[in-house]
Formats: C-alpha cells, sequence, structure tokens
C-alpha cells in the first residue's frame, strides 16, 4: 500500500485533495463559477470573443414556454435539449428526426410531444442541476460527428477535454461513447479516455475502467493512432478559455462538428483526474512546468502558450 | 502563499496550546477528573440531636457544627428538622446551629448532616488566640505543676517540644502525674491535667473534639490538643505526644464546653453517625465551581441547568463525528450522500442502537426508493415529488413503529428519532444516482453513508470520549486544530489508490 502511495508520488499523480486545494481553490474564483455553470452564459460570453460554439435555437425558461415549444421547434427536424445547468451529461435528449407527430431520439426511441414537455417541466424545476435549482433549457444545433470519430464511437457525439492551466493547455484526451456508457462521453459510466499528443493530436491508445484497450469495445476498429483534426485550432479554442473566464484551472470540452469544425461545448471548473488515466501519466509534473513557467514570463498570448504546451508535453 | 500557510500553522498551534493549556489547567489546577468514574473520598456525617420536648415552652436547641475543619471541605450541608427554624453563627472558635421553636409537644429530632470531602488544604483558619487567664492551682497540685513545667524545660527547646514533654511526663503516671489527672488516665483527665500546666507556663493550649471518619453509627469524640506557638497552631496527640493530626480525623469542635444545649426540653441526646460516601468526582468539581472565584471554572457547561447539560453532551458529540467524516473522506475517500448526512444518522442511532438503526435505515430508505420510483412513474415535478416522499417517508415511520408495537419490539418504536427531512433527501439524491450513475454506484454511496454513520456513531458515543469533550469543551479547540492540520492534507486518499493503481504499477 505505503508503495502505491509512493510510486503515485513519485509520477506525479495528481490527488483529489490536492486539486482541490492547489488548484481549484487557488486559481479559481467562486464568484467566476457561474459563467461555467450556467451553460448559457458560457456560450454568451464564447460567441463575444469568437469562440465557435454550436449555434443556439432557442431557450425555454418557464413552464408557459413549454407550450410554445411547437412552433419553436417547427424550422428544426434535428436539434439538442440540454439543462443549462447540468451536470455530467445528465437530463440531455438528443432529436435526431421527426416522423409523424413524434421526435425521434439518437438511440431510435420515438417520443411524443407530450413526454417532450413533461422532460422540459422536470428540467425547469431543477430535476437535473447540482443541488436541485430552478433551471432553464437550452436547445441548440445537433453535433454532427466527424467521420474521424464515427468509427470509433456508439450513438453519442465524442468529445475532446482539455485540460488547461493559466491558459496553457496541460492534457488532453479523446473521450468516446460506448454502448455501455448509454451515447454519453463520461468515462465513470464506461465511455474510454483516450490519451492525446499535446505535440501533435495523435490518440496514444485508451483506458476503459482503469484497463488499458486498444481497440473501441463496439465497434472493434482502434484507437491508438488516430489524427485529430483541427488540432491546432482545438488548443487554441482550450487556452482561450482562460481570458474568457478568468478562471486558471479549467477543463475545457470540444467537439468536432462534421461541417463547422471544432466547437466549445462546455467548461468545467473541477475537471477531473481520469484525464491522467487516460494518458497513463501524471499531470503534477506539468502543472509545474507551467507555473514555473507563468511566474518566470508573466502572462503571454494564446499562441505563445500554445507552442509553449506542444513543445514541453509532447512526447 | 507561504504567509497563508505559515498564518495557519500559527493558527493551529495557537489553538492547540490554548486548548491543551486551558485543558491542564482545569485538570490539574481545579482538579477537573479525567473520567466520569473518577470518584473522592468523602464523608457523610450525620449529627442528631434528640429530646422530648416541654409542653407549651418554647424551646431553644444548639450544637456545635464544624467549621472549616482541617484537611476537609465540606461540599454540602443540610439541617433537617421540623418546622424548627434555624440559625448559625461563630461562638469563639465554633460554628454553633441553632434550632428554635415557639411551642412543641413530644419527642424531637434535629439532624444536621455534611459530607466532607478529604483536601490537601492544611491551613488553619484559627485566628491569633487571646491569652488565656487559667485558674490557679491548689497548693498541693501547685508544686506538682512546677515539677513537671521543671522537668519539661529541661528537656525541651522550645514551645512544642516543651508541650510533647508535658504530655510525655503525665503519661509516665507517677506521682505527680497521678496528682494532677486523677487515678483515672482518661484522654479527658490527661488534656485537662497537660492545659493547666501549659497556661501555668504561659502557653496557649485548647482542647479539641475530633471525630475518626470510619463507618460508625455511633461515634466518639477523641481528644487531642492545640497549642499556639507565636505563629502556628500545632495539634498533639495526648496520649503519645506525637504532633500533627492524623487525616482521618475531622475537627468538630474547638474547646471542651458543651457540645449542645437544649431549653425547653428534656433528656437530650447527641449522636454521630459516620459513612463513607464515595462522590463522583465531577460533582465535585462543580461544587468547587461555585465556590471558587475561578472564571474558568465558573464558566463551564456544568453550571447550566440539567436538561441543557444533556442538550449539551449531545451537541459536543457532534464535532467529533464531524472529525470522522472528515477522515473518512479526505483520507479514505468513502463516498457518502451529502457531507454531513452521516453525523445526523449516527445521532438518530443514539436512540435506536447501531444493529436496529442500520435496519430501520435501510427499510426506510428501500421502502422509500420504491416509492420514489413508482412517483417517478407519475411525472411529478420536484417540490410536490419530495414532499410526496417526504409524507411516505413519515407515512413508513408509523408503520414500522405501529407494527413493531405490536410485535413487542419496543426498538421499532425509535424509529421516529430518524431525521426524517434529512431520510427524504437521500432518497431523493440516491433515486437520481440511480438513475443517472446507475444502481451500482447509488447503492456504493447509500452503503457508504451508513458505513459512516456507524463509525461516526462509534465515536460520538464512545462514553469517556464523550464525558471529555464535556466537561473540558477548550478541547474543542484542539479538535479545531486537528481538522485544520488534517484539512492540510494533499496526499492520496486510500481509495485513490486503487484507482490510479494501473498508472503505479505499468512503465
Amino acid at each position: 500500500m505505503l508503495k502505491t502511495y509512493r510510486k503515485l508520488r513519485q509520477r506525479g499523480i495528481l490527488s483529489i485533495n490536492r486539486r482541490n486545494s492547489d488548484y481549484v481553490l487557488r486559481y479559481n474564483q467562486r464568484k467566476l463559477y457561474p459563467l461555467v455553470d450556467d451553460k448559457l452564459k458560457t456560450k454568451r460570453l464564447a460567441l463575444k470573443t469568437g469562440i465557435a460554439v454550436p449555434p443556439l435555437y432557442g431557450l425555454i425558461e418557464t413552464e408557459h414556454h413549454i407550450k410554445t415549444i411547437d412552433t419553436l421547434l417547427e424550422p428544426y427536424s434535428d436539434f439538442v435539449i440540454k439543462p443549462a445547468r447540468g451536470a455530467g451529461g445528465d437530463g440531455i435528449i438528443v432529436i435526431t428526426d421527426r416522423v409523424f407527430d413524434r421526435y425521434r431520439q439518437i438511440n431510435g426511441k420515438l417520443i411524443r410531444q407530450q413526454e417532450l414537455s413533461y422532460h422540459l417541466s422536470c428540467l425547469l424545476s431543477g430535476a437535473y442541476s447540482l443541488g436541485g435549482h430552478q433551471d432553464y433549457a437550452i436547445i441548440e444545433r445537433r453535433v454532427i460527428v466527424d467521420p474521424v470519430f464515427a468509427e470509433v464511437s456508439y450513438e453519442g457525439v465524442p468529445d475532446i477535454r482539455i485540460i488547461t492551466l493559466l491558459g496553457y493547455p496541460a492534457m488532453a484526451m479523446v473521450r468516446l461513447p460506448t454502448r455501455l456508457s448509454g451515447g454519453k462521453a463520461n468515462l465513470h459510466q464506461g465511455a474510454i479516455g483516450v490519451g492525446v499528443n499535446l505535440m501533435n493530436g495523435l490518440t496514444i491508445g485508451g483506458v476503459s475502467h482503469n484497463d488499458a484497450i486498444d481497440y473501441h469495445p463496439d465497434t472493434l476498429k482502434p484507437i491508438v493512432d488516430i489524427q485529430v483534426p483541427y488540432w491546432e485550432k482545438i488548443l487554441e479554442i482550450a487556452a482561450s478559455c482562460y481570458e474568457l473566464t478568468g478562471l486558471g484551472y479549467l477543463g475545457v470540452d470540444i467537439v468536432l462538428d462534421k461541417e463547422q469544425g471544432p466547437l466549445m461545448l462546455e467548461l468545467n471548473a473541477r475537471p477531473g483526474l481520469n484525464i491522467q488515466i487516460a494518458n497513463r501519466e501524471g499531470i503534477l509534473k506539468r502543472y509545474h512546468t507551467i507555473e514555473a513557467h507563468a511566474a518566470l514570463v508573466g502572462r503571454e498570448s494564446i499562441n505563445a502558450r500554445v507552442e509553449f504546451s506542444k513543445q514541453q508535453f509532447g512526447r | 502563499m507561504k504567509t497563508t500557510t505559515r498564518h495557519l500553522y500559527g493558527l493551529i498551534l495557537t489553538l492547540f496550546v490554548i486548548g491543551i493549556g486551558v485543558f491542564t489547567y482545569r485538570h490539574f489546577v481545579l482538579d477537573v477528573p479525567l473520567t466520569d468514574s473518577e470518584t473522592v473520598n468523602s464523608w457523610m456525617v450525620e449529627a442528631n440531636l434528640r429530646f422530648t420536648a416541654e409542653r407549651n415552652k418554647p424551646v431553644k436547641a444548639s450544637f456545635t457544627i464544624p467549621y472549616m475543619p482541617l484537611n476537609f471541605a465540606i461540599l454540602d450541608e443540610y439541617f433537617i428538622s421540623h418546622n424548627y427554624g434555624v440559625t448559625t453563627s461563630l461562638i469563639g472558635y465554633n460554628r454553633q446551629a441553632v434550632w428554635s421553636l415557639r411551642r412543641s409537644t413530644g419527642p424531637q429530632s434535629l439532624y444536621y448532616r455534611a459530607i466532607f470531602r478529604e483536601t490537601d488544604k492544611n491551613e488553619s483558619y484559627l485566628p491569633k488566640p487571646h491569652l488565656i487567664k487559667s485558674p490557679l492551682p491548689s497548693e498541693s497540685m501547685k508544686t506538682a505543676v512546677e515539677t513537671i513545667i521543671g522537668q519539661a524545660r529541661q528537656s525541651s527547646a522550645d514551645i512544642q517540644t516543651f508541650a510533647q514533654s508535658t504530655f510525655k511526663a503525665l503519661n509516665t503516671k507517677d506521682g505527680n502525674a497521678k496528682l494532677l489527672v486523677g487515678n483515672d488516665f482518661t484522654d479527658d483527665n490527661i488534656v485537662s491535667a497537660a492545659i493547666l500546666v501549659m497556661n501555668q507556663a504561659k502557653i496557649i493550649a485548647i482542647p479539641i473534639q475530633c471525630i475518626h471518619l470510619s463507618q460508625q453509627s455511633k461515634a466518639d469524640f477523641k481528644l487531642f490538643t492545640a497549642i499556639y506557638n507565636g505563629k502556628d497552631w500545632i495539634y498533639i496527640n495526648p496520649r503519645t505526644g506525637v504532633t500533627g493530626l492524623p487525616k482521618d480525623y475531622l475537627i468538630w469542635q474547638y474547646g471542651n464546653e458543651a457540645m449542645f444545649d437544649v431549653v425547653g426540653g428534656k433528656k437530650p441526646t447527641f449522636t454521630l453517625t459516620v459513612s463513607p460516601t464515595p462522590i463522583n468526582a465531577l460533582s465535585i468539581a462543580k461544587v468547587r465551581g461555585l465556590q471558587t472565584d475561578s472564571q474558568l471554572l465558573r464558566f463551564s457547561l456544568l453550571q447550566l441547568p440539567v436538561n441543557a447539560q444533556q442538550t449539551f453532551k449531545i451537541l459536543l458529540t457532534i464535532p467529533i463525528g464531524a472529525f470522522i467524516i472528515l477522515l473518512l473522506r479526505n483520507f479514505i475517500g468513502l463516498t457518502t450522500f451529502g457531507t454531513f448526512m452521516p453525523v445526523l444518522i449516527a445521532l438518530a442511532f443514539r436512540e435506536t442502537h447501531v444493529v436496529w438503526g442500520i435496519v430501520l435505515y435501510t427499510i426506510i430508505v428501500s421502502l422509500g426508493l420504491l416509492a420514489r420510483f413508482y412517483l417517478d412513474q407519475l411525472r411529478l415535478l420536484l417540490v410536490p415529488r419530495l414532499a410526496a416522499i417526504l409524507t411516505i417517508v413519515i407515512i413508513l415511520m408509523i408503520f414500522i413503529s405501529i407494527l413493531s408495537q405490536n410485535l413487542g419490539l419496543e426498538s421499532g418504536l425509535s424509529v421516529a428519532l430518524f431525521p426524517m427531512v434529512i431520510l427524504t433527501m437521500t432518497i431523493e439524491r440516491m433515486c437520481i444516482t440511480w438513475d443517472e450513475r446507475g444502481a451500482y454506484e447509488a447503492i456504493k454511496a447509500g452503503a457508504g453513508s451508513l458505513l459512516a454513520a456507524v463509525i461516526a456513531f462509534g465515536a460520538m458515543s464512545y462514553t469517556p470520549l464523550q464525558y471529555l469533550i464535556f466537561a473540558f469543551p477548550e478541547l474543542l479547540l484542539v479538535l479545531l486544530a486537528l481538522i485544520l492540520w488534517f484539512g492540510q492534507y494533499r496526499g492520496y486518499r486510500l481509495l485513490e489508490l486503487f484507482r490510479f493503481r494501473a498508472l503505479a504499477g505499468v512503465q
């Protein structure tokens, strides 16, 4: 046991306690949290600074609004409904099509308009938000999976998680949904985490529930050495979220759209630690490098930060 | 960052030092005991004056009672009588209790009961005496007195040794001694002879009446002599001439005046009963707290009304529970529903006991979950759903209580003590976790909460610890210091070692 402890420490694995005290508490001011806890606020901020996000179709803020949903959704055949303050991908409904009077979900299930209304009113009363607070629904364009990832994901949309410290990308992974995760890109629900080489955007190899794997369990396609497209752009988006929010320690979630390229999906002020397992490497040394560098040179431009990370953390 | 760390560790150290300092002061100086069961040797002495009152005459009875006795402290005293008015007053060296009644008939009984506790205090309150003029002895005695004075002078250096020599001479039972003491060499006679001798030698000496503290129903007085050497009072055993009053002797009266007096009554008898009463050290500390000037003892929880004390006994265990949760979460990495929900469940365990507590918790939460899953089908909104679950939880409680009452299981009744709002929230959160993260995660967190509650309960109900924090609330500062200190832990949690073990093994 003690040996494991020492080994982990030696490899610079970040622990929850240290993440909370040394990074979340130190770099993220509490008053800035609403910027990332509310997806709409994040989206508006991003639009203002020119970061690409999935286009907003509409909002549903009150019970009364739910009645107008038909006219609101009239022009769109596929869209996503998500709670503005939801966490962990819960409460998201992805509609791909309309058949007769029903909506077809991404998993093929048909739901009636009544059911959709019920889901929305649950969502408004805070069923999916942290702490059960009042919430509202965001309706936005559905992201269509980039063909690069189509072969290695099941149902859902894979996303790219990049952790940034003081605006420097520190580590990245791609999260691939599986049948087990129910199409969600959440590692603890069974999605696969695949580490990405920061230098060139090539995937390193994946982890599913702590086991190293090289093939997607559902599609059996290899997940090593996939080139993540728009890698430079992705790193820039991640790095620019520091200026966007003022939060020094962020988990940036980016999806790749077939037509629009990388879109910033959401930000997380308490990013998880699984990225270390996906990359099979401790993240602490990288943080120390970044902190030492930032103390030395002060604030750098986005491009300089991306370049620094690529040079330092490539392998 | 550096200054914050220094500040924090300074704070931790300060809290720790203050807590431990007050604790040691209160324990060692103010004698607050460390354990609940610690007892102190103490004695209950009961003085009883009986007499038959004369018809239609006012009654006034009095007897001597101890006043600030040597080696003992009076913890508590009661005057028990029927309709009598009681006053106490200092007369000479002694304290006297006076009972009076306008009219009474038949046998009367007056009680004085006091509890004495051994102390280390051995300074006497006795003031500096006035010179006593004693009657001149008769011619024949005078020579005997002078002979003994002469003998004693020769073999002594100061007042104390002179007194000791006098007693030795009187105890030889030779001619001179016989002349002064009489044929009967009782303590009484020896003491009065010795006092006569010493007064002639201009030494102040008074007899003192003591009782030996041992289990006895009719205690006799034992005579000692107190002499004044110009500075202090010295106590001398008249038989052996040994100085100092033995620790188990309680001074009842100075001088050999009548111990009791009854006006308006016949056939008075005065008896003393002695019995040991081991008294809880805490109650002694409490009584001392009322007597001393020490603010630290006066501002203790022991001075609160008893029912408030009970409340605080429970309240003070909560920080202990919270500390346990800190350990379980930050060092072990146990997942629980809510941070301090297990502490509240543990509080409920106090009444239900652990096994029943676990059974009841499991029953209520599982039935509540079933209800919650059913309610899910009805598509209720959040607030009505929570209200419905709360109602169902209370119905379940009623049901369990009535069922267990009919089955003769009294423990089932204590189900009402569970914090139902907390249970409701637990059910709701467990259900959401179940939906979102799967049954495994939900049951894991539910069982984790229960485990944490059991462990917290174990620590919170550990009686010595409970007592310690109640008698020494300053230990909360130490606990606070520990919490701040342990809160600095940045290392891996125990369960993280398993989570990341792949990273420790490969490469």
